[in-house]
């Protein structure tokens, strides 16, 4: 799925491992609107992105960080900031 | 409790050598009276498939892989129920979040000096695809004491394996795998929760 591109205010988001598997894509370029929260991207992202990543995003384990700061799903959102979707960890 | 902790974390796809690595340490650290360290080696089996994981879940979800479009997925449907490590893993594949991990890296060293009386750490994380035997992770701590360089380099180890933006892919006989947080893991790294 080609990412979306504009020229307005954006959020940058990525994916990685199982979820840029899922997504087809690592990143992904979103709309940014006011009074965003990580929330309400996921709700934009649906219909965007292959239903299997947003199910994930919706009803597995996944945490997320803004701009590669831990973060909580209700977080607010400024233009430009990066939101990563992280799935289980697993160094070592 | 030394003032400051000389920290060094590198997240890389080359290999390390062990006594390079130990004598970097041992200079940034004069004042050490030990240093202790733990290298992490790729295994040729499967990884025990979690019991309780949500990750083995959605793993094997009817349905899931099939809306994945990813054809090496298919073959993970068949682990559910398995209790053992048969199968033999082709190699694995770690991948990270550049940036955030040598980040979160510094917080579990910063966290490590809080709790323990350590001079220096010296962190190695390799990514990319590695084989059977293959080195992947190096943790050493250089204390004045052996017992808070025992101590901090497990506190290290069991943070990196749960709390580092670090995933590992699983590729071999039974078809390809992301593995989770480990229910042990998990275990380990809850045990220094105060």
């Amino acid at each position: 799925m080609a990412n979306q591109v504009t020229g307005n205010a954006m959020i940058k988001v990525l994916f990685f491992a199982r979820l840029a598997e899922l997504a087809h894509t690592d990143s992904y370029n979103a709309d940014y609107r006011d009074a965003m929260t990580v929330r309400v991207l996921l709700d934009d992202m649906d219909g965007k992105l292959p239903q299997a990543l947003i199910d994930y995003l919706k009803y597995d384990v996944s945490m997320i960080s803004i701009n590669k700061v831990m973060a909580d799903w209700d977080d607010s959102l400024e233009d430009s900031d990066e939101i990563a979707f992280l799935p289980p960890f697993s160094g070592g | 409790m030394s003032d400051t902790v000389v920290g060094e974390v590198r997240i890389q796809e080359q290999d390390f050598d062990l006594a390079q690595e130990y004598r970097e340490l041992q200079l940034r650290s004069p004042q050490a009276g030990a240093i202790v360290f733990f290298v992490g080696l790729v295994r040729d089996l499967y990884e025990r498939p979690s019991t309780s994981g949500l990750e083995a879940i959605a793993e094997n979800e009817p349905g899931r892989s099939g809306k994945s479009g990813k054809s090496g997925e298919s073959g993970e449907s068949g682990e559910s129920g398995e209790s053992g490590e048969s199968g033999q893993i082709d190699y694995i594949e770690l991948s990270h979040y550049a940036g955030m991990t040598e980040a979160m890296c510094e917080q579990i060293v910063a966290e490590a000096k809080q709790r323990c009386d350590i001079d220096a750490v010296q962190i190695v994380h390799r990514v990319g695809k590695l084989y059977a035997g293959d080195q992947i992770v190096f943790v050493a701590v250089a204390s004045r004491h052996r017992d808070e360089a025992f101590l901090a380099s497990q506190f290290i180890m069991d943070y990196l394996k749960t709390r580092a933006t670090i995933w590992k892919k699983e590729v071999g006989t039974r078809g390809q795998k992301w593995l989770g947080v480990k229910d042990k893991d998990e275990y380990a790294a809850k045990r220094w929760i105060k």
